[in-house]
Parts: structure tokens; sequence; C-alpha cells
């Protein structure tokens, strides 16, 4: 018999890490749809922003965070479904019954899905920087720290989704009826100014809101509110790791 | 290597596992088999920590999977009876996983990749997605995932299902290695002539408990075997009553060649007659139908 191999963590995570990667690279077809459909968006909806534009809120400051928010959001399903086909697949018995702890098996999968929503951002961003002149180098540091938590969030709360849903009906409604409501009553995709004011009332207890006010904080230079924003975004998304590491743990 | 004792597990009102005993040594295969429902799923389950037990403990190594569940978990390999392997990677990218996941090193998990797929004939499609796999490279596909990280214990659920005669060949010689490397083995399948291939010790699972447990002759002993002859013409009208068709003697003995060495000095002139004679040893068969459908009680266990 050969000697006890002797794992690490690190080295398990890596592996489940590069699997994910695989299976994310195997299958671009929805994170690249998404992230196209962002810059379609943007585009279009371009002069409609202007319009509504206020000078305490410029029209690309508005735009290109919210639908960043707007479109990390929809692909919740794809954290979501990484999970879900290990169900499908039978191997989540396999990964359960394995060495790995449920520690590693969450942390493997969110990486590489935070890598994903992270270039999502960055894409749509730069797009923006070049195309409507986002102000993105105002941001400096603050801009890439919040788009890095955003993604650690959308990929927690995907995982958490992930964990729960049984089929993949029950996924996609609780992902696509999540992210659009979360949308809307973000102000993500229609600035809060103009709709009803009971939307501004609610808003603040969606994750998006957070998102958009902290990216705009970013950019326009107001270090309370980023503060403010980030601090609810890390609160939220420790909060959605817990409840998927509960569920994952046997 | 792996001592299970007294486990115990309710599904609601059905006792899944009522008393489950079974230790099986280094270097032992141990062929688990039963009828539907007799424990072995859920046993395979609990071992692999994917069930607790309501009582009872597992042992892996003296690990207990109670209190030191990861060390216990780092020296099992689980091989389910369903395909679980990840259809749109390759058999390469699912070695590495599994491989890794096992804590391989690079360079070991390239030289044991590259071991277990050259075993199981499956070099050639390595760079091919699962899902592109024929049935029997899947079966032997999930079977190296398993095997690869070279398990101290190794619990194999029905393997050989659905897989051809070059696939059950290959999987039951790799199998029969890695036990001889030290591994201890639970085999479970309801394809018995596999167990005698094996080598294997056996353990009968009835109502949620093992009711037999020894080797194939200690449990083989005991179980009549046949013997069949027919005859040109109609059975000698001495042995009439034992005729079980037109032309036919077939009859149990718990010596069966014996029995038709003694049939055919007995019969006389009938000897021409006799077209042709078959002896037929006690096989598993015999044992499993006999056990599964008697449900022996505890007392006539026969000990490991």
């Amino acid at each position: 018999m050969r000697p006890e191999p002797t794992p690490t963590a690190a080295r398990r995570t890596w592996a489940m890490t590069r699997h994910t990667l695989v299976l994310l690279v195997r299958d671009p077809g929805t994170p690249l749809a998404y992230t196209v459909m962002s810059l379609v968006l943007l585009s279009v909806l371009h002069p409609v922003y202007d319009r509504l534009a206020t000078p305490a809120a410029p029209a690309i400051v508005q735009a290109a965070p919210g639908i960043a928010v707007m479109f990390t959001l929809l692909a919740l399903d794809v954290a979501g479904q990484l999970l879900l086909s290990e169900r499908t697949w039978n191997t989540w018995d396999r990964l359960r019954s394995g060495p790995a702890t449920p520690t590693t098996i969450l942390t493997g999968k969110a990486l590489p899905l935070m890598a994903l929503f992270l270039s999502q951002q960055a894409v749509l961003f730069l797009f923006a920087t070049a195309t409507f002149g986002f102000p993105l180098t105002a941001g400096t540091w603050r801009l890439p720290l919040l788009a890095l938590l955003w993604a650690a969030c959308v990929t927690s709360c995907g995982l958490a989704l992930g964990v729960h849903a049984r089929s993949q009906g029950q996924l996609a409604a609780a992902s696509d009826i999540g992210a659009l409501t979360i949308t809307c009553l973000s102000g993500c995709l229609v600035p809060l100014t103009v709709l009803p004011h009971w939307v501004s009332t609610v808003a603040p207890a969606t994750p998006g809101y957070w998102a958009l006010h902290g990216f705009q904080a970013a950019v326009t230079g107001d270090p309370r509110a980023y503060a403010h924003a980030t601090a609810v975004i890390a609160a939220i998304t420790a909060a959605a790791l817990l409840v998927a590491a509960r569920r994952i743990r046997r | 290597m792996l001592t299970v004792s007294g486990l115990r597990k309710r599904w609601g009102p059905v006792r899944a596992l009522d008393g489950f005993d079974l230790r099986i040594e280094p270097g032992e295969i141990c062929g688990l088999i039963g009828h539907n429902g007799a424990g072995k799923t859920t046993f395979a389950r609990i071992v692999a920590g994917l069930e607790r037990p309501d009582a009872g403990s597992v042992l892996v190594a003296g690990a207990d999977l109670a209190t030191a569940p990861r060390s216990a978990r780092t020296l099992i390999g689980l091989a389910p009876q369903e395909l679980a392997l990840y259809p749109t990677a390759t058999l390469r990218q699912n070695l590495r996983l599994f491989g890794g996941l096992a804590g391989l090193r690079r360079t070991e998990l390239r030289t044991e990749l590259a071991a277990v797929a050259e075993e199981l004939a499956l070099t050639d499609v390595l760079d091919r997605p699962i899902a592109t796999l024929s049935g029997g490279q899947q079966r032997r596909a999930q079977a190296a995932t398993v095997l690869l990280p070279r398990p101290r214990v190794l619990l194999l659920d029905e393997p050989t299902v659905g897989a051809d005669p070059t696939t059950r060949e290959a999987l039951l010689r790799l199998v029969r290695t890695r036990a001889d490397e030290g591994a201890a083995i639970c085999y479970t399948t309801h394809y018995l002539p596999e167990l005698e291939d094996l080598g294997a010790t056996l353990a009968v699972a009835a109502a949620g408990r093992v009711i037999a447990r020894g080797d194939r002759a200690d449990l083989l002993d005991g179980l009549p075997g046949e013997v069949t002859v027919t005859f040109t013409g109609p059975v000698p009208e001495h042995l009439a009553e034992t005729s079980t068709a037109p032309g036919e003697l077939r009859f149990s003995t718990a010596d069966p060649a014996r029995a038709l060495a003694r049939l055919l000095r007995d019969l006389g002139p009938d000897t021409t007659r006799v077209r042709s004679a078959a002896v037929r040893e006690p096989s598993l068969d015999d044992l499993y139908r006999r056990l599964a459908a008697d449900r022996l009680p505890t007392e006539t266990h026969h000990a490991a």
C-alpha cells in the first residue's frame, strides 16, 4: 500500500476551483449572453438616461452601475446552476462523501464565479468609459473594490439559492423573479427619482440599491456613502454564505 | 480496516438498518449481497458519511466516522451505482478533480492518472467529454475516478451494472489488484459469479442486518447441489418417481458427484440409454436464494 498522501486544504480548493472553471468555460453561453446584453442595453438606453439625468446624477453614473448591477443579478442563476447541476449529475454525494470540507467546496465554486462576475462588470465599465465617458478613474481603488465585493455578494446569494433549489424550474423562478424584482426596486433600471415614492422607501431593503449607491459614491467621491454601502453588501454576503454553508454541511 | 458495529437507521416507520455489523480486513474483498431493501445502500451511505446512523459506530482504520469524520473520509472511496461524473468535462478533467480532492500532488496525480487509464483501457479517451463515451467506457471512467487515489477502503455499489464483458473483466482485475495492495473492499452486487471470480468473502444482508458472513466454502457447506441425467427413451421404471420431465431425471443432493457415480453404477443395462449426465455443485445463487427466502434467524449466523 502506498504511503498516505498529504492532502492540504489549499490543494483541494485548487482542484475544486480549477474544475469549476472548466465547467464554466465548457458552457459559456449564459454569462457571455448577459455580458453582451448589458452592453447592448447600455448603448440603446443611454439617450433615455440622458433625458432623466440631473446635475447631481449624470446619466452615465446612473446607467453604467445600474446596468452592471442588473446583469450580475440576472447571472445569479449561473451560480445556482453550478450547484444544481451537481445534483443532476449525481456528483453532489461524491463531493460530500469525499475528504473536502463544505468550505473547500464552496470556496472552489465561489472563486471562479467571482472572477466571472468581476469580469462582467469590468467589461461594462470599460465599455461605458470608452463610449460614454464614464468617470472610471474617479473611482480610484474604490470602484474595483466594490466591484469585487458585489461579485462576492452575487456569488454567495447564487450559491445559497443553488443549495436550496431542487429543480431547474425552482432555480429559474427564484433567480429570475428575484433579480428582476431587485433590479426594479433598487432603482438600477430606472432612477428612483422617476419611480413611485413607495419604491424609494423599500429600495434600501434590496442589495442592488446598496451596490448602485456604492458605485455612484465611488466615482462621485462620497466616502461616507461608499463605506455605508460596502458595509451593507459585506453583511449580505456573509449572511448568504452562512446560509449556503449551513445547508451544505452534513 | 473497516469495522461497522451495531448500525441502526430508521426512515420513518421503516427500519433500514437494525444492528448491522461488518468487519472487513485489509486485502479482503467482501461481497455484500442481499435482496432489495436489505439495507446495503443505507449501510454504504452511512459509511461514506452521507447519512448519520441512529446508533452504532463506523471505524475506518481506527478513525471513528462520528468523531473524526475528515480522517475517516480521506481513507474511503465510494463508487455509487449510478453514474456520477461531470458529463461536459473530459475524463482527464474528472480524474484531476477527484485525484486533487483526494490530495494527490501534481506529479503523483499525473502518474496515477496515466496508470489507471492504462489499466482500464481508457488512455485513448482521456480527452473526450464523459457524455461522448460509450456506456462501458463511462462505467470504467467512474471506476477510474474512485480507484485513482488508491483509497484504503473501497465501497463499490454494483460497479459492473450494464457493463459489457470486457469492461467487467477490466474492472474486476483492477479491484483484485487494489485488494492485493491492501485495500479493504466492500463489493455490493446481485451478480454472484463476480464474487467467485474475485475470490471474495461473503456477507449476506437481510432486514437491515448481516445474517451470514464468512468464506464462500464455509457458507456453501451443506447446501445441496444437483444431478441431471437424460435418457434415450423413458426414465428407467424404478426411477420414474424422481423423473422431472419425460426422459429426464433431476434431483438435489449434498454430494452430487458421488450420487451420480452411484446412480450410473446402479443403472445396469439402462446405462447404455444415458444421453447426458451433469453435476452442478452448490453455487452462491443457491445460498443467496435460500438465505434471502428464509431470512435465517440470528442463531444460524456463520461466524466471520
